[in-house]
């Protein structure tokens, strides 16, 4: 004999007539001892009477009419307008749709970084060129990320020399040029193979951005400083003159007296103790460069100094050299290019404007 | 001008007979199946959705299902078996596209007709208890549809199929395309899950 729960499942499909002789003939007489299993069953009969009994409504009046008139329209469909191609199926439209406007979205989104990006570095350089084309110099920039402000766009800067036994300056060169410049000023001494020790050409501008900087941040010099505080205002690349002397001094007083007659200046700078030449630097008019080099090298006691150190920079033509010799030293022909000027002192207005060169004087004692 | 036959009157033709002559071109017979099984179609579609208008709709798009599909009817079950097994499907249909709009669908028995002579009541057929008993068995009969409602669409579907339209535990199998032991657990469960929910009121 099964028990009631087992009975139960199958009092369902008794009710129905579903069930096989055996097992009605097995419910039938679980029954007949169970007054539970029977009110169950008392149960099931009203709630599957109940069901049977739920309303028989009656369709609507047109209920065929409105099937045929489905069928027809179906045969024979109506001519699609303008919204049965524009919204249907929505099914396949509206995911398209979406689709197209997330592509869409994704495009202008990523054109707007490129183009911002785009626009963001040409500023830079752009900022860079103008500040190099104000001066007529490349500025080589501390790795400090520092505001530009209007004394600094126009100051040449320069970076500290690498160590190289002997500590320098370099102006309006690159790092390479520093890493060469012992080299160069020797070859310039030489005079045999007298070339630009520095040529015209630009260095890469290095950014002001901290994160663009390649260089790590290290603190200021005293040099730095320095020569951060002089006002070259449109200097050209310096050049490198190179005197055999034994007395630093009287080449430097030499070359201070020439600068003030043409309204140039020397800037004196630290120099090491342990350094086997000394240096410093003039700051004088363009025109000049030649004339006062020329000097400098006469006044210095060393005519062969001359000869061999010759002049590095740009060539000068002999008239040229003579012309502007003449007038720094007050013999200056009336026809000349500084006509009508008798001094130095006269030109400094003339000159104000003009490019100024930025000379680096070497003063190494003589070999023998 | 609409035709109204009598389902009664056409009786000695079988569905089978009148698929033939559908199939042959009888544009008349397909109408005559239509008058025939409408009531059925539309009950059964009534009771799996509770809702008038939906259950409408779905009754004529199952005929309208069929008549496009006459050429495909093999006659391997009966006509009544097709037509249950069409609207059951688009009753699911209906009702999932309910679900993804939120809707509830709740009817009472007192709701009232659009039809083409304007709004009037539900109609019920075979009502013949007297009034007093009538009100007591409407209520319930409501309750009791309300509560199937809420029965999952599996169960509801076999209470309906059984009890509704009478269909044979065999041939809700086949209208479900499941085996007949299944109809059978699966009528046990559901009237057990709808004796749950009336505890109380039986």
């Amino acid at each position: 004999m099964r028990n009631c729960r087992n009975i139960r499942w199958e009092l369902s499909a008794y009710l129905d007539g579903e069930l096989t002789p055996p097992q009605r003939t097995e419910v039938e007489a679980h029954l007949a001892s169970c007054t539970h299993c029977q009110q169950a069953l008392l149960e099931m009969k009203t709630l599957v009477s109940g069901v049977g009994a739920l309303p028989k409504l009656q369709p609507a009046p047109r209920f065929l009419a409105e099937v045929r008139r489905k069928i027809a329209r179906a045969e024979k469909p109506e001519a699609l307008t303008w919204r049965d191609h524009v919204f249907r199926p929505f099914w396949l439209k509206v995911p398209l749709e979406v689709a197209a406007l997330i592509v869409i979205v994704g495009l202008v989104i990523s054109g707007e970084l490129r183009l911002s990006t785009q626009k963001i570095a040409p500023l830079k350089l752009a900022k860079a060129e103008n500040r190099e084309n104000e001066h007529g110099n490349t500025v080589l920039s501390e790795t400090r990320a520092r505001p530009a402000t209007a004394k600094e766009s126009k100051s040449a800067v320069a970076a500290q020399a690498p160590a190289m036994g002997t500590p320098g300056l370099a102006i309006d060169d690159d790092k390479k040029q520093l890493l060469d410049k012992s080299a160069a000023s020797e070859m310039v001494a030489g005079g045999a193979d007298n070339q630009p020790a520095v040529g015209p050409r630009r260095i890469p501008v290095v950014r002001n951005d901290d994160e663009l900087s390649t260089t790590p941040p290290s603190a200021p010099s005293p040099v730095v400083d320095l020569i951060r505080s002089i006002e070259f205002p449109r200097s050209k690349p310096s050049e490198i003159v190179t005197v055999h002397a034994r007395v630093f001094d009287e080449v430097r007083n030499q070359a201070q007296q020439l600068a003030a007659r043409c309204s140039g200046r020397v800037v004196i700078v630290p120099q090491s103790k342990d350094a086997t030449e000394q240096t410093f630097f003039v700051a004088l008019p363009q025109e000049y460069v030649a004339a006062f080099k020329l000097e400098l090298l006469k006044t210095s006691g060393s005519s062969t100094a001359l000869a061999r150190g010759g002049i590095a920079g740009e060539s000068v033509t002999a008239s040229a050299v003579a012309a502007s010799t003449g007038v720094l030293t007050g013999n200056a022909p009336t026809n000349s290019s500084a006509d009508g000027l008798a001094t130095f002192g006269l030109k400094d207005d003339a000159t104000a404007a003009a490019p100024a060169t930025l000379l680096e004087i070497r003063v190494v004692a003589p070999a023998n | 001008m609409e035709r109204v036959l009598n389902p009664d009157a056409k009786a000695e033709a079988s569905d089978q007979e009148l698929l033939e002559r559908c199939r042959a071109g009888d544009e008349t017979a397909f109408d005559d199946l239509v008058l025939r099984h409408q009531q059925r179609a539309f009950n059964v579609a009534f009771q799996l959705l509770r809702d008038h208008e939906d259950a409408t709709e779905v009754a004529q798009d199952a005929f309208v299902s069929i008549y496009r599909s006459l050429g495909d009817f093999r006659g391997e079950c009966a006509f009544t078996t097709w037509l249950h097994q069409i609207v059951v499907n688009l009753a699911r249909n209906k009702h999932r596209w309910w679900k993804r709009r939120g809707r509830q669908a709740s009817v009472s028995l007192d709701t009232t007709v659009e039809t083409a002579d304007g709004e009037v009541p539900v109609q019920v057929a075979g009502n013949t208890d007297a009034p007093d008993i009538q009100a007591v068995k409407v209520e319930f009969v409501e309750l009791l549809s309300r509560r199937m409602h809420e029965l999952p669409r599996k169960f509801r579907e076999v209470l309906v199929l059984r009890n509704v339209d009478n269909l044979s535990y065999e041939e809700i199998a086949e209208v479900l395309e499941c085996s007949i032991g299944t109809v059978k657990s699966r009528i046990a469960r559901a009237r057990e899950a709808l004796r749950e929910s009336l505890k109380g009121e039986l």
